[in-house]
């Protein structure tokens, strides 16, 4: 190749619609989301206008519903940019600039995708992270996760960072970008309410009608807990352990964030009725056994 | 025949001379060995006294359980037993009871199944749930993007129940009120030992709901007891669905 072309190609490239391109994609990237914060703003006034604070009480619903507009369209909008804004300039375009505009596409999306700056790899990433779980909802704002070794709950999915908020009120970042090639677990998958497993241990001679009464003090326990999910089914299990006659309740929480106060709850009146009615529970078996 | 359900809202007074309310019937029936026997006699005795043709209603089924545990018996009892002696003989049997207190009874202990809910009669709960409906879907419009409701009392009453139940650290407030839901009229002891917790706390959260027109008090059998009041349902149910997670209008118009 030699200057003359060189030359050529490079005043193609600064041609008016090439630069308009150029302008779109840029334009694409940030001015969405300069209007998602815009409307966010504005409503955070609104609602302090009428005496609602910050934070809404709509937490999952709220903020799913608006994350999934969100990313729904910006992705829209950069496809758009991208891949639909050369179709329509071309035309318009005489033959030697559309080579410079078939350029600058090839050269837009793989610079993107291959060897872009840290900031656009992890912002094209994180976008179609955050596209893909719009569709696919492996996790959603409200969730309540283990990503990257931290559980908590999720406070918004970014472009570049997913924010949890962990049980001990802790914020933790996760690049958006790195959750492609981890595990994500979630106890709810969008869902309010979640399963929650307790455990309880009779002593090993815990007799049959011991086990029943644990049963049923178990079951009412449960059902009379304001955090059960009652349309949602429970179980009991029984399991001979070596050490323990192990119990195992199986039951939905109604709000996935209440799960401590469900177990709270349930643990509560099951350890009540045991002490007013002398169940055996193993670790009061131990201490005996220790004793003598 | 199998026995009917009226939905109904609020929470009328039971008094002690009523021969129809359940808790009544339940209690007479309770002083004699077989119950069973004992609440067919009673069951007959009402028709005798209501003739044939007119249907009955035995209201305040809802009264016969709390939500804790060792207080579903009664309720259990009255039911099973009713479901057995109630045949053609009796004529039409209506049990009226409060719709929350039957969102539990039917998620909870599946009573769907032995009462069903009826479509004879249009009970309260009916009536008014298309205004509970509209006014929980304006609340969440407020809560959600801060657009005001077109009643300004809607809006004052909801921002006065969340400024109680809002913070996390209204665990109490919460569970008071649900219980208060679902087991209805309520001392402020029965509601500490059903939720386990000091009874000075119960004593403040009760009154607290009354300043705001949650709860009214009333004088039942000589005790002060507090009730959720019908005007307050809708926000009662959206706090309760967006704080606690149970929407207990779905449960009722679930089938599962």
């Amino acid at each position: 190749m030699d200057m003359d072309t060189i030359q050529t190609t490079l005043n193609e490239l600064l041609s008016p619609p090439v630069l308009m391109y150029m302008m779109l994609v840029f334009m694409a990237f940030f001015l969405p989301e300069m209007w998602f914060e815009r409307n966010r703003k504005k409503k955070a006034k609104r609602r302090k206008s009428v005496g609602l604070p910050e934070e809404s009480i709509m937490n999952a619903a709220e903020k799913l519903s608006g994350t999934r507009f969100e990313a729904q369209a910006q992705s829209l909008i950069f496809i758009l940019a991208i891949f639909v804004a050369p179709f329509i300039i071309a035309p318009f375009v005489p033959t030697a600039g559309q080579n410079a505009l078939t350029l600058a596409f090839a050269g837009i999306v793989v610079w993107s995708l291959t060897s872009g700056t840290d900031v656009a790899t992890a912002f094209l990433n994180g976008l179609t992270f955050k596209t893909l779980i719009v569709f696919t909802k492996p996790i959603q704002v409200g969730d309540r996760v283990t990503l990257n070794g931290h559980s908590g709950k999720v406070l918004s999915i970014g472009t570049f960072f997913v924010m949890l908020e962990t049980l001990n009120d802790d914020l933790v970042s996760i690049p958006t970008s790195s959750l492609w090639s981890k595990e994500l677990v979630s106890a709810n998958a969008g869902e309010r309410s979640s399963l929650c497993m307790m455990d309880f241990y009779l002593a090993p001679f815990a007799t049959d009608a011991d086990i029943q009464r644990a049963e049923d003090i178990i079951w009412d326990s449960i059902q009379a807990s304001p955090y059960f999910e009652m349309s949602k089914p429970m179980q009991i299990y029984v399991n001979q352990e070596m050490n323990s006659i192990h119990l195992v309740a199986r039951a939905y929480v109604a709000s996935t964030y209440n799960e401590p106060l469900f177990v709270s709850d349930v643990s509560k009146a099951f350890l009540k009725f045991a002490h007013e009615h002398n169940l055996p529970l193993a670790a009061s078996y131990w201490k005996k056994e220790l004793k003598n | 025949m199998t026995i009917e359900t009226i939905l109904t809202v609020g929470w009328p007074i039971v008094e002690a001379d009523n021969a129809f309310a359940a808790t009544n019937i339940h209690a007479k029936a309770g002083q004699f060995d077989d119950y069973k026997t004992a609440l067919k006699q009673i069951f007959t005795e009402l028709r005798a006294q209501l003739g044939e043709d007119k249907p009955m209603h035995i209201g305040s089924v809802g009264r016969l359980f709390r939500r804790r545990p060792d207080q579903f018996g009664s309720i259990k009892q009255f039911v099973r037993n009713s479901e057995k002696i109630i045949d053609e003989s009796m004529g039409t049997v209506y049990f009226e009871i409060d719709a929350f207190s039957y969102a539990f009874l039917k998620g909870a202990k599946n009573f769907d199944t032995i009462l069903p809910e009826t479509d004879k009669v249009e009970g309260s709960y009916r009536k008014t749930r298309k205004n509970l409906l509209a006014e929980m879907s304006q609340l969440e419009e407020f809560e959600r993007e801060g657009h005001k409701p077109k009643d300004k009392k809607v809006m004052e009453n909801y921002l006065s129940l969340r400024a109680v139940i809002a913070s996390d650290a209204a665990r109490d407030e919460r569970r008071a009120l649900a219980t208060l839901l679902v087991s209805g009229p309520s001392s402020s002891e029965q509601i500490a030992n059903d939720l386990d917790m000091p009874y000075g706390l119960s004593d403040l959260v009760l009154p607290l709901y009354e300043k705001i027109g949650v709860t009214a008090r009333r004088e039942e059998f000589g005790e002060t007891i507090f009730s959720i009041t019908e005007s307050a349902l809708a926000r009662v149910l959206f706090c309760l669905r967006e704080t606690i997670g149970v929407d207990f209008i779905d449960i009722l118009e679930s089938y599962y």
